[in-house]
């Protein structure tokens, strides 16, 4: 097991404006962990995460997955997110290796045309839980709202990451029961991408699960 | 310096015109082989002029040549322009558009509103 990065420079006035790391950020460390050789043969040199937040997996990932020096970008709607995840990098000293580019914008709208087919490695523990609308203006309340069945974002997610992954590139993604596996597979599908459960986990609140797309 | 020859504007913007207000010179390990896989990715012409247009005392050839890709000299200098040069406080500009993405802390907020996105 490889130990979760540091996040001890974060104080309760930080967890106001960013997403606290819970079940959900631990079980996409764990799965990422399962899939370590798989990840590792794939030498990954490009790598995004949707929604950043703390900036946990991207470290994780920095620290653990990354022999030579790799190119991150790290995204998030919130600005605090952004700088949270560029004092964790540096807090778990990785800054000197890696490179990071954090930028503020909604999924990776900005990125896309210059990253198309380029990205090895693409993270997401998306806003999952099924609420009335995903456009909510509340910073914490915007890292849960899924929308109708808790996939608006997770939607526009899968398309975005069909045209931002490599030939071999992986996506790893978290997701909720009630998201539903065969939808996931479905949206997948639409655009070219299979999919894969990688490994499950009940919480005392939650069915979780996280998946693996890949081209097909 | 790097994410500026990533990103876009509001639709095809590319490259975004940098207006730095305060620029930082950072530290980072040098590692040619990571220079030379960037190059491969980066768009060079975007990247000399952003240097020319900042002002930056460093000297790029106007095109990259298979020779200069393993030149010492050549790869410092491009280690030194994208991974250490910052631009803490500033703004991107879309070329098509005039809109103005302003860079705080280092980081560019390159959010659109609703009625920007047709």
């Amino acid at each position: 097991m490889f130990p979760t990065p540091d996040l001890s420079h974060f104080t309760r006035n930080d967890y106001n404006e960013i997403y606290e790391p819970d079940a959900d950020s631990f079980l996409l460390l764990d799965a990422l962990e399962l899939k370590l050789n798989k990840i590792l043969e794939q030498k990954p040199f490009i790598i995004l995460e949707f929604g950043c937040g703390s900036g946990l997996a991207t470290t994780f990932i920095a620290k653990h997955f990354c022999p030579t020096s790799c190119l991150f970008f790290a995204i998030d709607m919130n600005p605090y997110a952004c700088y949270s995840t560029r004092r964790t990098f540096h807090q778990n000293n990785v800054h000197n290796k890696h490179c990071l580019n954090i930028i503020q914008c909604n999924l990776g709208d900005p990125l896309i045309d210059r990253l198309s087919s380029k990205i090895d490695l693409i993270l997401f523990n998306p806003p999952y839980v099924p609420t009335e609308t995903s456009d909510v203006k509340e910073v914490i309340e915007r890292t849960y709202a899924g929308g109708k069945q808790g996939i608006e974002v997770i939607e526009k997610a899968i398309e975005q990451a069909s045209r931002l992954l490599s030939s071999k590139g992986l996506f790893y993604m978290v997701a909720l029961e009630e998201n539903n596996f065969d939808t996931l597979k479905e949206l997948g599908n639409q655009v070219g991408l299979n999919i894969e459960i990688v490994l499950k986990r009940r919480t005392c609140i939650e069915r979780l699960f996280v998946v693996e797309f890949q081209r097909n | 310096m790097l994410t500026s020859n990533i990103l876009k504007g509001v639709k095809k913007g590319f490259p975004l015109k940098i207006n730095a207000v305060k620029i930082e010179n950072v530290s980072v390990d040098y590692n040619p082989d990571f220079i030379t896989r960037i190059l491969q990715r980066i768009e060079y012409d975007a990247l000399r002029g952003a240097v020319i247009d900042l002002g930056l005392n460093e000297s790029l050839p106007e095109t990259i040549s298979e020779t200069i890709q393993q030149d010492e000299t050549f790869l410092k200098t491009m280690h030194k322009i994208l991974l250490e040069y910052e631009i803490e406080e500033g703004e991107l500009i879309c070329p098509e558009t005039g809109r103005k993405f302003p860079i705080s802390k280092g980081i560019p907020n390159m959010l659109l509103q609703e009625t920007e996105i047709s």
